[in-house]
């Protein structure tokens, strides 16, 4: 025993030495030295972070790009780069690490609203407008909007307007070999499977696998239902004014759709290992006869397989724009020069020469333009356009699709966009602080319990009961009250 | 002469350790570890709640004493063997082969595995459709996954864990083995009496520090066997793989620094209870 | 009188001969039992461990189409160098990852074998009054972690060991579990010979490097097999720490080329990027193939040291 006091005491001596050591880190307060607009003596290096993998022409693209940024803005730009695979460890890490990292891509799903909440990202709404005029004036209201987090607006989104989209990618040349016309409806879908199953049995009817079975999702937006926060299953109808937050184990046709769900996969309308497949290539490899994805799959996949025809079926009947912050630059707290890399954002978004750099690669070398406007590349395995984390400053004006992209797909984008409607929610963003215990468990009930049970592979009565059981014991009810209360707030605020 | 690795090990774990204080705050980007308010016990709430965080230690514990009697025990019947037998290519080249399943990363044999259960076009119903029997979800048998875990990791882990006990064997004075020959010792007999106890320390050291390790589950295997199959994590569901579901979306530093603290306090007051007990039977066995 | 002896030796020698003789044949009987278990466990064993082993090759060798459509197989349904061909395309990311790979692994396992043996043989001395101490010391590491961030931020800002080569080799160098392991080795070699030593008037660092490092040749090529294979298999600290791609050793490439394909399609029904670019599985498993291949041909080399009583010769000397 005194052996162990001895060594313990010696170590709490140890802590103490570190905790002064380490009390220097985390105080990242910016400097913000006042640079004026047109200040460019001073020669600088902005460190720039970016999700993926660098093309094998990269380093060229960078030198070509630093060429001109050196001659212009007086700054060089260095790319360091956050793999595909380690962006959910790295990321926060290198936020929290302090080291000075001038932009950055943020996104939903790298989390942005919370990291915002945390201090992660320096407010821009006064430094944007001085040093990046042109790019804040182009920005949507709703676009700000949705990058405001308490008050502050903390990244800058691109002036690119998506909308949703989300629906089956078809293949259709079975189609045709069905004599089906069109999917306009789940239940559309639902027939397209069946003439699957039933004439091909060597295909994957639906190409569900691990990470991927939106087969609810198809359902629910076809009544309007928005995901607040899917992978806690709260949706609501957007279109509805006085919407209820609702669970999708309280759904009102929830029992009626799985008994549906069960039918459609003891037909066989996808495996029955779903869940542990990981492949998400199958309708790339002619493994599958369809997949539910969004609108740029369906582009990326027609210029990959031409010979499969492939054709969309949207089910969001009305879109709406997708939230602004599903691609978007911020800067982090730890910069250094805030000011130069906004007008290096400027730069990029404003001057197609620095725009097509970073996006396609070099004009001659890695692609060429249409006489269309379209992008023909010119070598994939050196550059693959906009395949570098550049949709971060994608521009409207800029934007030119690729060659092989879908003969309709202008059309296609046209018809959304002028049936197109509002979603408030997508600026709607989940304060967690009160409950972000219970937004854990409920994430483990959900993938534990409602996931088999939407593909049918549980009894669809017992299944739903245990399921409802379960979230209750994570604190559903918390939840739902504690959401249904910001989506009042947020509505009151929103009028 | 142990000053150099002293300073190395107070500079590199001891002075970082103080992080642990993330699990009990609730971090902020701009105040950094020592700034961030304080959070209490909040931090760990998400892992009670609803029961599966006992549901899960009990998982992890459980897997790592049915995996460490397993692979150890069958490592050193392996390494016995090897040891033992005559045939100097056989030894060679099998030794070889068995380290080859400690190369192979966990993700290629998700896939493997994968290809195998999957219910249309997998290998064990292909098999089994050949031989006009029904086929099998596998998937759908909850409990038949502890076997096949159990499997690979003796699998991927005996090969590997055996050559530490064919250094100890190697390392025995031949002498004995020669003494027991003119005896006429057969070949059990001198397992018996000479082989074990000669080993004996290096299987306790080995055991001890396992244990020390009882409360940390193998992501990898653990996720890249199971994946997101929601069926099958009411038996293979591990401390690690719940941590990382539950904290995917929208978790933050301070809880993934309690569960790991969770871990970590358990596995300290448990290997120190049984170092006192292995103390007590022989000093010098003891890990400390 | 000699010859005496003599016959009486031979006498005595031929009573031997002939009841080791008759001890022989019972031996060999249970020899043949055992021999018969022995090959069969191991054989059956080996085949397990070689036949997924023989899946990754033949995999590699496949064309993608026919993985999607019929799985791996023990033979390449569809033989197909195209994932090597692309691989090898650009193969100086490769070559120079081979470079990275073996010069940390070398080094490193050189310096920590060096420091674990030394630090394993203090805490061996049954006369070294803080040995349990300084155990516990170690041993207490392997309990508590400050975490990812503590660690990150101490070496990224206060170490300045981003992109450092250091930053692959420090963490790795100073194992625990091995020291305690490579303890229990040394603790085997005879206290005889050392205070005998001791009483010639010699220290504890000339013991240490003339008689404790040759006596230990299986704990040494033992331990520093594992050291070489966690070295060559580590892909964490690079991903943590290393952003130079010149700098990537060639497990981080294979793991990058695996996990992001993973991680994509996670995220792909959320986010709205198409995977369009990402590697094929006969890609991964060319990958695998290369990143694996030349530390499996090492261990025949260190597998010699395995042989029972090579350490006891100079026992005897």
């Amino acid at each position: 025993m005194k052996k162990l006091s001895k060594v313990i005491s010696l170590y709490v001596a140890v802590m103490l030495v570190s905790l002064v050591a380490l009390t220097g880190c985390g105080s990242s307060k910016a400097k913000s030295s006042t640079v004026k607009v047109s200040d460019t003596s001073k020669s600088v290096e902005l460190s720039m972070y970016l999700i993926g993998s660098p093309a094998k022409d990269y380093d060229a693209v960078l030198a070509a790009f630093n060429k001109k940024a050196k001659t212009n803005l007086n700054a060089t730009l260095k790319v360091t780069w956050i793999g595909w695979g380690d962006f959910g460890t790295k990321y926060p890490l290198v936020l929290a690490s302090g080291e000075p990292i001038d932009l950055i891509y943020t996104s939903n799903w790298l989390n942005f609203a919370q990291q915002a909440q945390k201090g992660a990202f320096m407010p821009l709404e006064d430094i944007a407008p001085k040093y990046a005029p042109k790019s804040f004036a182009a920005e949507s209201k709703d676009a700000l909007k949705q990058a405001t987090v308490n008050g502050h607006i903390y990244a800058l989104p691109p002036s690119f307007t998506q909308y949703a989209t989300w629906g089956a990618v078809v293949r259709g040349d079975l189609m045709k070999k069905y004599g089906i016309s069109q999917i306009k409806t789940f239940d559309d879908y639902g027939k397209y499977l069946d003439a699957v199953v039933k004439n091909d049995k060597t295909f994957d009817p639906s190409g569900m696998y691990a990470t991927n079975t939106p087969i609810d999702t198809l359902y629910f937006d076809q009544q309007n239902l928005f995901g607040l926060s899917p992978t806690t299953g709260y949706y609501i109808d957007y279109k509805d004014p006085n919407a209820k937050v609702v669970n999708v184990a309280d759904m009102a046709d929830m029992p009626e759709f799985l008994n549906k769900m069960k039918g459609w996969s003891d037909k066989g309308y996808w495996p029955k290992s779903v869940l542990s497949n990981k492949d998400s290539n199958m309708l790339q490899e002619g493994k599958a006869a369809s997949v539910m994805r969004g609108l740029d799959d369906w582009v990326s996949s027609t210029i990959k397989n031409p010979e499969q025809d492939l054709q969309f079926a949207n089910m969001i009947t009305n879109s709406y724009p997708l939230s602004y912050v599903q691609d978007a630059m911020a800067i982090p707290a730890s910069a250094k020069n805030p000011e130069r890399a906004l007008m290096l954002l400027e730069k990029i978004r404003n001057d197609e020469s620095y725009y097509d750099l970073l996006t396609y690669g070099i004009k001659g070398k890695d692609f060429e333009i249409t006489s269309d406007n379209k992008i023909k590349p010119l070598d994939l395995d050196v550059f693959a356009p906009e395949g570098y984390c550049s949709w971060g400053f994608k521009d409207a004006k800029f934007y030119k699709p690729l060659v092989g992209s879908p003969a309709d797909l202008q059309q296609v984008r046209d018809q959304i966009k002028s049936t197109a409607t509002t979603n408030i929610y997508e600026s709607f963003t989940i304060n967690m602080d009160p409950i972000k215990n219970e937004y854990a468990a409920i994430q483990n009930v959900i993938q534990q319990y409602y996931v088999p049970l939407e593909l049918g592979y549980v009894d669809p009565v017992k299944g739903l009961a245990t399921l409802k059981q379960n979230l209750k014991a994570a604190g559903a009810d918390k939840v739902q009250a504690e959401l249904q209360k910001q989506i009042d707030e947020f509505r009151k605020n929103n009028k | 002469m142990a000053a150099p690795a002293i300073i190395l090990v107070l500079l590199l774990s001891y002075i970082p350790t103080a992080g642990i204080i993330l699990a009990f705050k609730n971090y902020r980007y701009d105040m950094g570890i020592f700034g961030s308010p304080w959070a209490g016990f909040n931090n760990f709430k998400y892992f009670f709640n609803s029961g599966t965080g006992l549901r899960v230690t009990q998982n992890t514990i459980l897997y790592n004493l049915i995996n460490l009697s397993t692979s150890q025990l069958l490592a050193m019947v392996i390494a016995i063997i090897i040891s033992e037998m005559k045939g100097k290519y056989f030894k060679k080249i099998s030794q070889s082969i068995m380290f080859l399943p400690y190369f192979i990363s966990w993700i290629i044999v998700g896939a493997f595995v994968y290809n195998i259960f999957n219910f249309e076009t997998g290998t064990l119903n292909t098999v089994l459709k050949s031989l006009h029997v029904t086929p099998i979800n596998m998937y759908n048998i909850p409990v038949a996954w502890i076997f096949i875990i159990v499997f690979f990791n003796s699998w991927k882990w005996v090969g590997y864990n055996s050559i530490i006990y064919i250094a100890a064997i190697a390392s025995i004075d031949t002498e004995s083995y020669e003494a027991a020959d003119i005896d006429g010792a057969n070949v059990f007999q001198k397992i018996k009496s000479i082989t074990i106890p000669a080993i004996t320390p290096t299987i306790i050291i080995i055991l001890l520090l396992n244990v020390g390790r009882i409360m940390r589950g193998d992501f990898q295997m653990f996720y890249q066997i199971v994946g997101n199959n929601g069926q099958l994590f009411n038996t293979t569901d591990v401390i690690d793989t719940f941590v990382f579901r539950s904290l995917v979306n929208g978790g933050d530093i301070g809880m993934t620094a309690a569960a790991t603290f969770y871990q970590s306090i358990l596995c300290f007051l448990i290997i120190m209870g049984v170092n006192k007990i292995v103390k007590m039977v022989d000093d010098d066995y003891s890990l400390f | 009188m000699s010859t005496n002896k003599n016959i009486a030796k031979l006498k005595t020698r031929k009573i031997e001969v002939t009841v080791s003789r008759v001890r022989k044949i019972k031996a060999t009987k249970t020899t043949i039992i055992f021999n018969i278990i022995g090959y069969f466990l191991v054989t059956i064993f080996a085949i397990l461990c070689l036949i997924p082993f023989i899946m990754l090759i033949s995999g590699s060798f496949t064309s993608e189409h026919a993985i999607a459509n019929y799985g791996y197989g023990i033979v390449p349904k569809e033989f197909s160098l195209s994932a090597y061909k692309l691989l090898l395309k650009y193969p100086q990311d490769i070559i120079r990852a081979y470079g990275v790979s073996i010069f940390i692994t070398v080094s490193g396992t050189i310096l920590g074998l060096f420091l674990i043996t030394m630090t394993a043989f203090v805490i061996s001395r049954r006369d070294f009054k803080y040995r349990n101490k300084l155990s516990f010391f170690f041993y207490f590491t392997t309990l508590f972690n400050g975490g990812l961030v503590a660690t990150y931020i101490f070496m990224i800002r206060y170490l300045h060991l981003k992109d450092s080569y250091l930053a692959l080799i420090l963490p790795l160098m100073f194992n625990v579990f091995y020291l305690l392991i490579m303890r229990s080795f040394i603790k085997s070699i005879p206290e005889s010979i050392i205070e005998s030593a001791k009483m010639d008037g010699a220290g504890y660092f000339k013991i240490f490097m003339k008689l404790i490092l040759p006596l230990s040749k299986a704990g040494l090529a033992t331990i520093g097999l594992f050291i070489a294979l966690e070295y060559w298999n580590d892909w964490y600290n690079a991903m943590l720490y290393i952003t130079d791609y010149k700098k990537f050793p060639l497990q981080y490439l294979l793991y990058n080329m695996l996990s992001s394909t993973e991680a994509m399609s996670r995220i792909s029904s959320v986010a709205n990027v198409s995977d369009a670019n990402m590697p094929s599985q006969s890609l991964k498993l060319a990958m695998a193939v290369i990143a694996t291949g030349p530390i499996i041909l090492v261990y025949p080399f260190v597998q010699k040291y395995f042989i029972k009583g090579i350490t006891v010769g100079a026992v005897k000397g």
